[in-house]
C-alpha cells in the first residue's frame, strides 16, 4: 500500500537514498544527512524508516555480506519507481506551494 | 551493546534486521572514532543505543502486524515463540516460588486425588460394566418389591426354561469355612449352577469351568468339584499350576479343584468377591440335613439371564411373566396360605438390566451409594477452595508481574500471547496436580476400601483405571485449571502498555485485584464452612453412635462363633457346648461364659410373627428371636429389670419359659407386668408356648441405629432345632483387657474339641464393623474439612499479606500522624472480619440447605443443629483470625520512615 505523503524525516531519508542511488544504507544515509542537515540523526531511526519506506514500497533492499574478518553484513537500498514518483511529486506540491513566497519570508528575517 | 539492547532489537526488528543494524552500527561507530575521536565517538555509541532501544519498542508498538503480514511469519516474537519455551519460563517461575508452588501442587493433588478416588468407587460401585462378555446382554430376576433372592426351588423352575432365553445362571455368596479344626479359616464361597460360567461367557484359565454334571445333589462324576478365584489361586497356592486336581476342604467336604478362573473376576455382586466356587448341588453335601436347597421359604439364590441377541429386557419379562403362574405354583412354600399365598401368586416376575452387576445383599450399593456421592460432593467443594487459592497467588504472580506484560504489550504482543506464560502456568499446576492426585487416588480409593472391610464383612471393588476414571481425572483438572488459571490469564491480557512507561510499574491497578481477591477468600471460608460443619454433623453422628448406651458392655466381652454343625440342628450339641463354656472359664481373667444364637449388632437376625394369649395382637406383630443360656444376660451386662434369668431348672423337658425386653412388654402389653404372661412364638419345631419369667433392659439387636425393638428370648436348653443358626459363645473378661485374652481362650478353646472350629473377636471389633459406614464419612469429612480450613487460612493469609504490603505508605503516614500499632491492627482484621464474616454467612446459608442432603447419615445429631453450626463457625473464624493476625503484627511493626520512603 502507497501512501501519498511522507514525514519530514522519511522525506529527507528517502532524498538522501536517491542522492547516494546504489551505495545506500544506514551508514552512508546517516552521514549524508548529518552533512546536509547539519543536525545529528539516530542510525537506528534511519534505518527503521528505510524498511519503513521499503514497506510502502519506495525502496527495495538487498542484504550483502561483506567479506571481512568481522563478518559484517550491510542492507542496501534503492529507490523503486513509485519512490521516484512520489519525489516528484513531493516536489511538485512543495513547489506550488513555495511559489511567490521567498520575497515575504526575505523580509520577516 | 548490552544483551538487554540486543533483546529489544531482536523483538523490534527481527533477527536478521537487527544483526544487520547492530552490524552497521558498529562500521559508523569505527568511521566516528576515526573522524571525531575515541572519545566523542564512545558517547556517540552511548546515545545511539539508547535511541535504538527505544526506536526499536517504537516500531514493534507501531506496526507488528503489517511487517508480520509481510514477511509471513507469525506475530510473535518476545524470547521466541514455542510452547516449549513457555513451558520452560513457567518452570522457572513457579520453581522461583517453591513454597507457593508446592502447596499449591499439593492442595491441587489432595483435591484432584480425593475427587478421583471417590469417583473410581462410584465407577465401580455404579457404572462399571461385569468383567464379562457382552454385559449389557445380562439381566436379573427380580420381583415388584425389588427383591433379587430367590429359592433354588424357584431357580430349579427358571433353569428348567432357560430356552426361554439365551440361558441362565444361579449363584449365591456364601462364606465357607477352609479349616478342619481350631480356628475357622473362612473363605469367600460361591454357589454356581452348572453352566454359571459359561452363560456369563468366562472361560477359565486353568482347567475347567463348573458344569450341567457337576451341579448335581451330591456331586457329580467327578465328586464335589472347585473353581477358583483367580487372586485366590494367587494367594493361597502361588499360582502353582498343579493346583488343578488337588483337593480343598470346605466346610469338612473335600472338593477337587478343576479349575481358575480369569483375573478380575469377582463374580456377579457388586462390593463382594469369591475365593471358591462350588456347584449348588453340593450345599446339601455342606450343610447335611440342614440344607436349604429343597426349601421353598429360604430366599438366597441370585437369578441372572442372558437375552437372546436382539432380545429385549421387556421380551424375557413377558416370557417369564407367561410362565409365572406354573414358576410360582411349583415353588409356594408350605408356610405361606390364605392372604400371603395369594400375594405369593400374584406378585409379578420381572427382569432388570444387571450389566453393572448386582447391587448386594443389604442393598451394598444403595448403602454406599449415597455417602460416597456426598463424599464425592465434598471432595468437589474442597479442590474448588484449592482452585480459589491458587487463583489468588496467580492474580498476585499477575500483579507482580504487570510491568513485564506491559512491556510484552508495548512490544506488540497480541491478548492471546500475554496471557500465554499465566495459562501455561496453570496448565503446568494442573498437569502435575492431576499426575499426583491420580497416584493420591489410587492409594486413598484403595484404602478406603478396604477399610470398609470389617472382620464379618469383606468388601472387594475392581479399582482398576479405567476410561471414565481418566477421563474424570482429565476433565476435572481441565475445568480446576478454567477455575484458577483463567482470571489471571485475563488479568495480563487487558495489560496495557502504558503500565510499561509508567516508572516501576506500581501501585496502579492493585484496587480491582485485591476485590476479587476478597471474593475468593469469602467464598473458600463458605465453602470451608459447609465440609467443616458436615465433618462436625458425621464426628457427632459417629461419636453419638459409638458412646450409645446399646443396653450392653461392648469393652470386655469376646464372642467366639462356632461353625455351622451338619444335621437338623447346626447349634452345638449340649454336651459339647458345657465343655466349651467349662474351658472358657477355667481360662485365667475369664468372668463368665455363655451361649446364645444371635449375638449383638453382629447383622443377623431371627424374627417372626408372634402372640401374647389373651392379649390383641399389635398391628404387624413381630418380634426379634433369640435363644440364649444361663448367664448370657450377665456376661453382657444387660440388666434384668423383673422376674428371673433362665437357670439350671429351664431343661428340655420342664415347661417352656422366656424371657422378653422391655420393648416387648411395651408393644404387647402396654407396659403392664410382663411376668406369667404366655407367648406363642413359631420355632421350627412348630408354635410353642412360653411362659415369660424374665424382663430384661432393651439391647441394639441388629443395628446400633435401631430403635429397640421387641424381643423374645428361649432357653437355649429348650431351643428345638433352630436350623441354620450356629452357636456363638460369649466370654467375660473379669478385668483384664480382652486383647490379652485372645490367646489363651484360643489355646483353651481349641483344646477342647480338636475337630470344632471356631472365630474368636472383641465385641467390640463387632461392634466397629456395624459402624463402617460413619465411620469412614466422619473420617473423610473431617479430613477434608480440616483441609479446607488449612486452604482458607492460607488464602487468608496471603491476601491480608498483600493487602499489607499494599498498604504500607498509608499505614506509615497513620503511624506517622500518630497511629498506635493497636489502631494498625485494628484496620487490617477489621478487613479480615469483614470478609471472614461474610463468607461465614454465605457459608451457614450454604450448609443450611446442604443439610437436607445428609439427614438420613446422622444419628443423635439434627442436620441442622446449631451447636454444629456455631461450633464450625467458630473454629473457621479463631482460624482465620489466626491467619489475619501475623501479617496484622507485621503491619503494626512498619517503620514509619521506611514505609514512607518507599512512596
Amino acid at each position: 500500500m502507497t501512501q501519498r505523503t511522507l514525514g519530514d524525516f522519511e522525506h529527507q531519508v528517502l532524498l538522501a537514498a536517491l542522492r547516494l542511488k546504489d551505495e545506500a544504507y544506514s551508514v552512508s544515509v546517516v552521514l549524508e544527512i548529518e552533512a546536509r542537515t547539519g543536525r545529528e540523526v539516530a542510525q537506528a531511526a534511519v534505518f527503521i524508516a528505510l524498511r519503513r519506506l521499503e514497506a510502502k514500497g519506495l525502496l527495495r533492499s538487498r542484504l550483502q555480506e561483506q567479506r571481512d574478518d568481522q563478518r559484517h553484513v550491510r542492507r542496501y537500498f534503492e529507490v523503486t519507481p513509485p519512490g521516484l514518483s512520489m519525489l516528484r511529486e513531493m516536489r511538485r506540491v512543495l513547489k506550488s506551494l513555495w511559489q511567490g513566497i521567498s520575497a515575504d519570508l526575505e523580509g520577516a528575517r | 551493546m548490552n544483551r538487554f539492547v540486543r533483546r529489544l532489537l531482536r523483538a523490534g526488528l527481527g533477527d536478521v534486521d537487527a544483526r544487520v543494524l547492530v552490524s552497521e552500527m558498529d562500521e559508523l561507530y569505527r568511521r566516528k572514532i576515526a573522524k571525531d575521536g575515541q572519545a566523542a565517538a564512545d558517547a556517540w555509541r552511548r546515545r545511539e543505543t539508547r535511541r535504538a532501544a527505544i526506536h526499536a519498542v517504537a516500531a514493534r508498538v507501531r506496526g507488528p502486524r503489517r511487517r508480520a503480514e509481510r514477511s509471513g511469519h507469525p506475530t510473535g516474537g518476545w524470547m521466541g515463540d514455542s510452547m516449549l519455551q513457555d513451558l520452560r519460563s513457567s518452570v522457572r517461575a513457579l520453581a522461583a516460588t517453591p513454597v507457593v508452588t508446592l502447596v499449591a501442587i499439593a492442595s491441587l493433588a489432595l483435591g484432584i486425588g480425593a475427587c478421583t478416588g471417590l469417583f473410581s468407587i462410584c465407577d465401580s460401585l455404579l457404572l462399571r460394566p461385569l468383567p464379562v462378555r457382552e454385559p449389557t446382554r445380562l439381566a436379573a430376576l427380580h420381583d415388584s418389591d425389588g427383591q433379587s433372592y430367590w429359592s433354588n426351588p424357584l431357580w430349579e423352575q427358571i433353569r428348567a426354561r432357560a430356552s426361554l432365553f439365551g440361558g441362565a445362571a444361579g449363584s449365591a455368596i456364601w462364606r465357607f469355612n477352609a479349616s478342619t479344626s481350631g480356628q475357622t479359616d473362612l473363605v469367600e464361597g460361591l454357589f454356581v449352577s452348572g453352566g454359571f460360567f459359561e452363560v456369563l461367557g468366562v472361560p477359565p484359565v486353568l482347567g475347567r469351568a463348573i458344569t450341567r454334571r457337576d451341579d448335581v445333589r451330591g456331586g457329580g462324576p467327578d465328586g464335589p468339584v472347585a473353581v477358583l478365584n483367580y487372586a485366590f489361586w494367587q494367594r493361597r497356592y502361588a499360582g502353582a499350576a498343579d493346583v488343578i486336581g488337588r483337593t480343598i476342604t470346605l466346610d469338612r467336604v473335600a472338593f477337587t479343584i478343576v479349575g481358575v478362573a480369569p483375573p478380575g473376576f469377582f463374580g456377579v455382586t457388586v462390593g463382594s468377591t469369591f475365593d471358591v466356587a462350588v456347584p449348588l448341588g453340593a450345599e446339601p453335601l455342606m450343610r447335611g440335613a440342614g440344607t436349604i436347597l429343597e426349601e421353598y421359604n429360604s430366599s438366597w439364590v441370585n437369578v441372572l439371564i442372558r437375552l437372546e441377541p436382539g432380545q429385549a429386557v421387556g421380551q424375557a419379562t413377558s416370557a417369564i411373566r407367561a410362565v409365572q403362574g406354573q414358576i410360582r405354583e411349583a415353588t409356594i412354600p408350605a408356610s405361606a396360605s390364605g392372604s400371603r399365598a395369594k400375594r405369593y401368586l400374584a406378585r409379578p416376575l420381572e427382569f432388570q438390566p444387571a450389566g453393572n452387576g448386582l447391587a448386594g445383599f443389604k442393598g451394598f450399593r444403595a448403602r454406599y451409594t449415597r455417602p460416597i456421592l456426598l463424599l464425592l460432593a465434598a471432595a468437589g467443594l474442597l479442590l474448588l477452595v484449592a482452585c480459589a487459592n491458587i487463583a489468588n497467588v496467580g492474580l498476585a504472580r499477575a500483579t507482580a508481574r504487570r510491568h513485564e506484560t506491559a512491556v510484552r504489550a508495548a512490544l506488540g504482543a497480541s491478548k492471546v500471547r500475554l496471557a500465554r506464560p499465566l495459562l501455561t502456568e496453570s496448565l503446568l499446576l494442573s498437569g502435575v496436580g492431576a499426575l499426583l492426585g491420580l497416584v493420591v487416588a489410587r492409594v486413598g480409593a484403595h484404602g478406603l476400601v478396604s477399610g470398609l472391610s470389617t472382620s464379618t464383612n469383606r468388601v472387594a471393588l475392581d479399582l482398576a483405571l479405567d476410561w471414565r476414571v481418566l477421563a474424570f481425572t482429565v476433565v476435572s483438572a481441565t475445568v480446576t485449571m478454567m477455575l484458577f488459571g483463567v482470571g489471571p490469564a485475563l488479568r495480563a491480557a487487558r495489560a496495557h502498555p502504558h503500565e510499561a512507561l509508567a516508572s516501576g510499574g506500581r501501585g496502579t491497578r492493585g484496587g480491582d485485584r485485591a476485590g476479587v481477591s476478597g471474593a475468593l477468600v469469602v467464598v473458600q471460608v463458605a465453602l470451608s464452612l459447609v465440609l467443616v460443619v458436615s465433618a462436625g454433623l458425621f464426628g457427632r453422628t459417629l461419636g453419638s453412635l459409638s458412646h450409645r448406651d446399646a443396653g450392653f458392655d461392648r469393652a470386655p466381652v469376646l464372642i467366639a462363633e462356632f461353625e455351622r454343625q451338619s444335621g437338623r440342628d447346626a447349634g452345638l450339641p449340649d454336651a459339647a457346648l458345657q465343655q466349651v463354656l467349662d474351658a472358657a472359664r477355667r481360662v485365667p481373667g475369664i468372668g463368665l461364659a455363655s451361649a446364645s444364637f444371635v449375638t449383638p449388632v453382629r447383622g443377623q437376625s431371627s424374627n417372626a410373627a408372634v402372640e401374647v394369649l389373651g392379649e390383641s395382637a399389635p398391628q404387624n406383630a413381630t418380634a426379634y428371636l433369640n435363644v440364649v443360656t444361663p448367664g448370657w444376660f450377665a456376661t453382657y451386662g444387660t440388666t434384668l429389670v423383673a422376674g428371673r434369668d433362665f437357670d439350671d431348672r429351664d431343661v428340655a423337658a420342664a415347661p417352656g419359659v422366656a424371657i422378653v425386653n422391655r420393648a416387648f412388654a411395651k408393644r404387647f402389653l402396654q407396659g403392664t407386668d410382663a411376668l406369667g404372661h404366655v407367648v406363642v412364638v413359631p420355632f421350627r419345631d412348630g408354635k410353642v408356648t412360653l411362659t415369660i419369667v424374665g424382663v430384661v433392659e432393651d439391647a441394639a439387636y441388629v443395628t446400633l441405629r435401631e430403635r429397640p425393638r421387641a424381643t423374645v428370648y428361649r432357653a437355649y436348653a429348650q431351643r428345638g432345632p433352630i436350623g441354620n443358626w450356629a452357636t456363638s459363645v460369649s466370654i467375660r473378661s473379669a478385668g483384664p483387657p480382652v486383647a490379652t485374652l485372645m490367646r489363651p481362650l484360643v489355646a483353651a478353646l481349641g483344646a477342647v474339641q480338636p475337630n470344632l472350629s471356631f472365630t474368636l473377636r472383641p465385641l467390640a471389633d463387632q461392634v466397629d464393623a456395624t459402624l463402617v459406614q460413619e465411620r469412614l464419612l466422619a473420617k473423610l469429612s473431617g479430613f477434608f474439612g480440616g483441609l479446607a480450613l488449612l486452604l482458607a487460612a492460607l488464602g487468608l493469609y496471603g491476601v491480608t499479606s498483600y493487602g499489607v504490603t499494599r498498604r504500607r505508605g498509608e499505614i506509615g503516614i497513620r503511624m506517622a500522624m500518630g497511629g498506635t500499632p493497636a489502631d494498625v491492627v485494628r484496620l487490617v482484621l477489621r478487613r479480615v472480619a469483614w470478609l471472614v464474616g461474610a463468607g461465614l454467612a454465605a457459608g451457614c446459608l450454604g450448609a443450611y440447605w446442604a443439610a437436607r442432603f445428609v439427614t438420613a447419615l446422622l444419628y443423635g445429631v439434627e442436620s441442622r443443629d446449631p451447636v454444629t453450626f456455631a461450633a464450625a463457625a467458630g473454629a473457621l473464624a479463631l482460624t482465620a483470625l489466626l491467619a489475619g493476625a501475623v501479617p496484622a503484627w507485621r503491619a503494626s511493626r512498619v517503620d514509619p520512615t521506611t514505609a514512607l520512603r518507599a512512596l
